[in-house]
């Protein structure tokens, strides 16, 4: 394979990415039973996990934003 | 009963509770890495926790339920963790992989207050449109369904929103 056929680490990322919030979005529907699936797509590979944890750290931090001045702004805005 | 306007939480009925929230509030606890039986414990404590709750107005009263939600699950991890009972978050637990919301990760540490402002600055610099669909989603937990409808879209359409909001997200807090 030489250096162009490589597989783009970052567009495998971003494309890790993708799947990960569509897991997180499937995950959220309780009449489905993806957990299973889901991990075996996050012990598939590496850059599954690092999407994964992202995801979930941009999700956590998204709740922890709640409450802060400038989200309730933009609701605000929004409504 | 519509929820446009200011609730008397005080005033929601079960049944209310129970056809407005039991499938929204089963999501949000699945996906934060209950199992089944938890998210039913945690829903069934949130809506008694709802139904005793003082006699109080509220402007937004679906957020006020997840703020309780949040709230009875954080108490509900910290119980856990202080019993040191299985299936409590640990650095070596594979599930920390799998649903780490809850744990305090070098990842998130890191992320911190820092983290926060850009994630914000971020959500600011999405398109109106796109930013509305998020928020909606994210903060006001509506259904992908529901928003379509409000906002004359399909539902693939929604989900491709919230796509590339999250993606956009990602690239602010994270850059690669």
């Amino acid at each position: 394979m030489t250096r162009s056929e490589r597989p783009d680490p970052k567009a495998i990322l971003e494309a890790a990415r993708a799947e990960a919030v569509l897991w997180r979005l499937a995950l959220e529907r309780p009449d489905q039973h993806v957990r299973g699936d889901l991990e075996a797509w996050l012990a598939r590979r590496s850059a599954h996990r690092r999407a994964w944890r992202e995801v979930a750290a941009l999700w956590a931090l998204l709740d922890e934003a709640t409450t802060t001045s400038e989200l309730i702004r933009m609701r605000q805005l929004r409504c | 009963m519509s929820f446009a306007h200011s609730v008397n939480v005080g005033d929601l009925s079960p049944e209310t509770l129970d056809a407005r929230f039991r499938r929204r509030l089963m999501s949000y606890f699945l996906a934060r890495g209950q199992d089944r039986a938890a998210a039913e414990d945690l829903t069934q404590k949130t809506f008694l926790r709802l139904l005793h709750t003082e006699r109080s107005y509220v402007e937004n009263p679906t957020a006020f339920v997840f703020r309780v939600a949040a709230s009875l699950m954080r108490d509900d991890r910290a119980t856990s963790l202080a019993r040191g009972e299985a299936g409590a978050v640990s650095l070596d637990d594979a599930n920390v992989i799998v649903f780490p919301q809850d744990a305090v990760t070098p990842e998130r540490e890191l992320l911190g207050r820092d983290g926060l402002r850009r994630v914000l600055m971020g959500l600011e610099d999405l398109d109106v449109r796109t930013r509305d669909i998020f928020i909606l989603f994210k903060f006001d937990h509506m259904r992908q369904s529901e928003i379509a409808e409000r906002f004359g879209m399909t539902t693939a359409a929604v989900q491709k929103q919230i796509l590339r909001a999250t993606a956009l997200l990602l690239a602010r807090h994270d850059p690669l």
